[in-house]
């Protein structure tokens, strides 16, 4: 098999990673294909009574009949029917009502299992880059990485 | 993304128990296959680089969970695919895509609060898709069973190259 040209396929295929990243950031809210708006439409105050929402934040203590909810560098709103202590990490599918949110199914974590999370994460990481590191090398002569197993590459 | 930890995990068991039916799958592609398990949650740049922050830079819409769709996967695949030689790029694909592909099933059980995944499919579909909500990111019991699992495939692949030794008359 004809050697195929690098650079040039490596070329496409940079654009297209581009084309895809900028595309991506078009995909606008679609209810019905289960893309619900987030905080920015919450804080865009763009939002109509009866609008599906998906909002994520940190629970601030109760409100009357809820809780109030901070979503991260947006507005804090009410959330009705969320029962979240202060501090803890609240991610929820609800339905926005006048400046409010009626909670429909909430997930609410503690915030020492949010960095549960990205430890393990990391050490998943660690743990791959140290394999790679042990079981291929960079070939500086022709710029392509190839495991240590066999030696002419 | 269930968490990391799991997605490499459950791509080297994968590999690891592939290997034992074929040499080709050496150490090095079984490698392969964990960097493909991870491949995905490269959205998470999002975290250090804010898309907003690239949005305000040029000018244009640009999210970077187009990494987490299987469009923008299988170009990250192929750029990788392309740093290794000619003659090991086939291998190379299949045993990255194996780890990927593992990583959308993992991610495709997961709970989301709306009962709608990530449009993980895109651009084939722009839909969210529902799926069997079997846990969160966060839970911790997925990382046991792929640590356990990971452990039984090691050993597994230890006792063969003993006794591949043995009858190879090697040892």
């Amino acid at each position: 098999m004809r050697p195929i040209p690098r650079r040039g396929v490596a070329a496409v295929l940079i654009l297209a990673l581009g084309a895809l990243l900028v595309a991506h950031g078009t995909l606008t809210p679609d209810p019905a294909a289960g893309r619900f708006p987030g905080n920015g439409a919450v804080g865009s105050g763009t939002l109509a009574t009866g609008d599906r929402v998906v909002v994520a934040g940190t629970a601030r203590g109760d409100a009357p009949g809820g809780a109030r909810l901070d979503l991260g560098g947006g507005p804090t709103v009410i959330v009705h029917g969320l029962d979240a202590d202060p501090g803890t990490d609240v991610w929820l599918y609800g339905t926005y009502e006048d400046g409010t949110i009626r909670s429909d199914r909430a997930v609410v974590r503690a915030p020492w299992e949010i960095t549960y999370l990205y430890a393990v994460s990391a050490l998943g990481g660690m743990l791959t880059l140290g394999r790679v590191v042990r079981t291929w090398r960079v070939d500086t002569d022709r710029w392509v990485i190839v495991p240590r197993e066999d030696g002419d590459g | 993304m269930a968490d990391l930890l799991t997605h490499v995990l459950t791509a080297y068991v994968l590999a690891a128990l592939l290997s034992l039916r074929d040499d080709r799958i050496t150490p090095a592609m079984v490698t392969a296959a964990m960097v493909g398990g991870l491949v995905p949650d490269l959205n998470r740049i999002g975290l250090v680089v804010p898309a907003s922050a690239v949005e305000s830079l040029l000018g244009v819409p640009f999210d970077w969970d187009a990494l987490l769709t299987v469009g923008g996967v299988s170009v990250v695949l192929g750029l990788g695919t392309l740093l290794v030689p000619p003659r090991l790029r086939r291998r190379t694909a299949a045993m990255l895509a194996l780890g990927t592909l593992s990583h959308f099933l993992l991610d495709y059980l997961l709970l989301f609060p709306s009962g709608y995944s990530h449009p993980y499919l895109w651009p084939m579909t722009a839909a969210g898709l529902p799926g069997p909500e079997l846990y969160l990111s966060s839970a911790r019991w997925p990382a046991v069973v792929a640590a356990a699992c990971a452990a039984l495939a090691w050993l597994a692949n230890r006792r063969q190259k003993r006794v591949g030794w043995v009858s190879d008359g090697r040892n």
